[in-house]
């Protein structure tokens, strides 16, 4: 976006008034006066204007960093154009969860034909997989009269992944097909045989039995199938909260740890789906295979389902019907991963309806809370509570600091 | 070089050097200087060209004022833009979007040095919670019933602090039909019942995760 600033109208003005009164007095040396002013306005008009000629390249130089560590980014500047851009100044898209420690990213720089400028500064790695934004460029002509503000992408991620290997309590299917069931069908584990009918398939007549008797007989397998998840995220008003200043919200670390159980879970082969308590409900049903699994991925990074930044507006659905609309969309019997920082009572009031109607329900929540005030320890005490009375409910928790590797916050929660 | 730019740029240094010789030979030759006759003796075509300079100076200036204030906001706008579509500013990119933390609704009852005049809802809401967090540490400290938590907080036999019994205990709030100065001096002593009650019920928690 180009437009033109007000540093050269006051010489505008100046020409104006003092040709004016020199005219009106008919006074020469007042119309002399004014031929400065008259240079001065007219100045901007004969600079070139700046073109967005500009590319940036980011790199980082640690890919997998652990939670906390130092990361350096280094960012270069190029002017791709044939002409030079007289004032440059960028200011670098960092991630939203990402904060800077120490460098700068912001630079500012004169580039000519061809050549390139490079600053770095160190950001400090959080859990979750952070995409960097578009960065800022403010482009100005030789006479600062004409601005050109323009966007410079750079495709750039930082990925502080926890990986996990088994996905948490509650959730004992770890391999496609292992939860067995009563029915029979087509699995690989026997379970009885039976005269033939006629529509029976070919490849379950038991043809030794025929060879050996003239039988027709069918063999039934014990019909295995994997069991539906749905990782449901709790992203209200009330869980955009964090330990203190620059520090990640709750919902970022959901994000996180959604990501992970995804995978895993995809891993498995099973089906899994997503549901986000937001402003609005968002529903994902499950299925399997690596389209939906993308699809997922993308539900999970979009602002206007689940934003990182906290929205301003929450006029929303209430939680109760968000909560109603949950319950109608899961039909049978399934496997809920609830990621919540049990914040209020919501989370614990849908976890225990959700195993009153049958289903299988674990809550992993981040922990955000911290010591240091009266108000602070009352709600930390409070979450531990809550964590309590589900676990009473038989509701498995994974109480995760995370700090700590999802994996082993799984492995303890498991044996607790 | 040969564009309009470069062409405009040329001619008006040769109109500038022209008019600088002239001013100078206005200025320094009186011969020259009363050899050269204003061109109009109209004065209302000078009244005129002054009107119309001071309109254009009038017009141009409250805008060079407001353009040079509105500068920085723009930019601020912009750049917001390029982030999430109405979202809260993030601010300077450097750091990460400031959320509150867990418990600030308390923290601004509980820990203020001032005290604080709260509305019967708010102060409501704050004791229902303060009394359902003694419930359930109660519960999971001594591993009892909900029933039986309750029963002891109604006997108040789980805190020393006789004002944090009193203050979560059922009815412990201010009676409707109580007197107008009843009500005031329950809302002036409210903030301080219940840091007591927040101070017994953190304790009792402590005292019972160490056992």
């Amino acid at each position: 976006m180009s437009r033109r600033t007000s540093r050269w109208s006051v010489a505008f003005v100046a020409a104006v008034l003092t040709s004016g009164v020199g005219v009106l007095l008919a006074d020469p040396h007042l119309v002399l006066l004014s031929i400065p002013a008259v240079v001065f306005a007219v100045y901007p008009h004969l600079t070139r204007p700046p073109a967005a000629t500009l590319e940036i390249e980011r790199s980082i130089a640690e890919q997998d960093p652990a939670h906390g560590q130092e990361v350096e980014v280094t960012v270069t500047l190029r002017n791709a154009g044939d002409r030079t851009l007289s004032d440059v100044r960028v200011v670098d898209g960092v991630a939203p969860m990402l904060s800077v420690r120490s460098g700068s990213a912001r630079h500012a720089a004169v580039l000519g034909p061809g050549t390139e400028t490079t600053f770095s500064y160190t950001v400090i790695a959080k859990r979750g997989v952070h995409r960097f934004e578009p960065a800022t460029a403010v482009l100005r002509d030789a006479s600062g009269g004409v601005t050109l503000e323009t966007t410079l992408a750079a495709d750039t991620e930082l990925a502080c992944r926890s990986p996990i290997r088994t996905l948490p309590l509650g959730h004992t299917a770890r391999y496609a097909g292992s939860t067995a069931t009563t029915d029979s069908g087509s699995g690989i584990e026997f379970s009885r045989i039976r005269s033939y009918r006629p529509g029976d398939p070919p490849g379950r007549i038991d043809w030794n039995r025929y060879a050996r008797s003239g039988e027709l007989t069918t063999v039934s397998f014990r019909e295995e199938r994997s069991r539906t998840t749905v990782c449901c995220l709790d992203a209200r008003e009330i869980c955009y909260r964090s330990s203190g200043d620059d520090s990640v919200h709750a919902v970022s670390y959901e994000r996180a740890a959604a990501r992970e159980l995804l995978d895993a879970a995809s891993d498995a082969g099973e089906p899994v789906g997503v549901a986000i308590f937001g402003v609005d409900f968002t529903w994902l049903a499950p299925a399997t295979g690596s389209h939906h699994v993308a699809t997922a991925h993308r539900t999970l990074e979009d602002p206007e389902t689940l934003p990182i930044v906290p929205p301003t507006e929450w006029d929303g659905t209430p939680d109760d019907a968000q909560a109603r609309e949950l319950r109608t969309r899961i039909g049978p019997p399934t496997t809920v991963l609830l990621l919540s920082p049990l914040l209020d009572e919501f989370p614990l009031e849908t976890a225990r309806t959700l195993r009153a109607e049958g289903h299988s329900v674990t809550v992993l929540s981040p922990d955000v809370t911290t010591a240091g005030s009266l108000g602070r320890g009352v709600a930390r005490l409070r979450r531990e509570n809550r964590i309590d009375a589900l676990r009473r409910a038989g509701v498995p928790v994974v109480d995760w600091e995370p700090e700590t590797p999802l994996e082993t916050a799984i492995r303890r929660g498991e044996r607790r | 070089m040969t564009g309009p730019i470069a062409i405009a740029r040329r001619l008006l240094v040769g109109v500038g050097a022209v008019a600088l010789c002239l001013g100078l030979l206005v200025l320094f030759g009186p011969p020259v200087e009363s050899a050269i006759r204003w061109p109009w003796d109209d004065e209302l075509l000078l009244v005129a060209f002054f009107t119309a300079a001071l309109l254009l100076a009038s017009v141009i200036g409250p805008f060079v004022l407001i353009d040079d204030g509105s500068q920085n906001q723009n930019q601020n706008q912009n750049r917001n833009r390029n982030q999430n579509r109405g979202n809260a500013s993030p601010g300077a990119p450097e750091r990460v979007p400031s959320t509150p933390t867990p418990g600030r609704e308390l923290e601004r009852v509980l820990d203020s040095r001032w005290p604080a005049s709260l509305p019967p809802v708010r102060r409501r809401r704050i004791r229902r919670r303060l009394r359902r967090a003694a419930i359930r540490s109660i519960v999971r400290t001594s591993n009892c019933s909900k029933e039986t938590a309750r029963e002891r907080l109604e006997r108040g036999v789980w805190t020393d602090d006789p004002v944090a019994a009193a203050f979560v205990r059922a009815g412990g709030g201010p009676d409707s039909d109580s007197s107008r100065l009843r009500s005031l001096v329950e809302r002036i002593r409210f903030p301080r019942r219940a840091r007591r009650t927040a101070r017994a019920v953190l304790s009792r928690t402590e005292e019972g995760e160490h056992r």
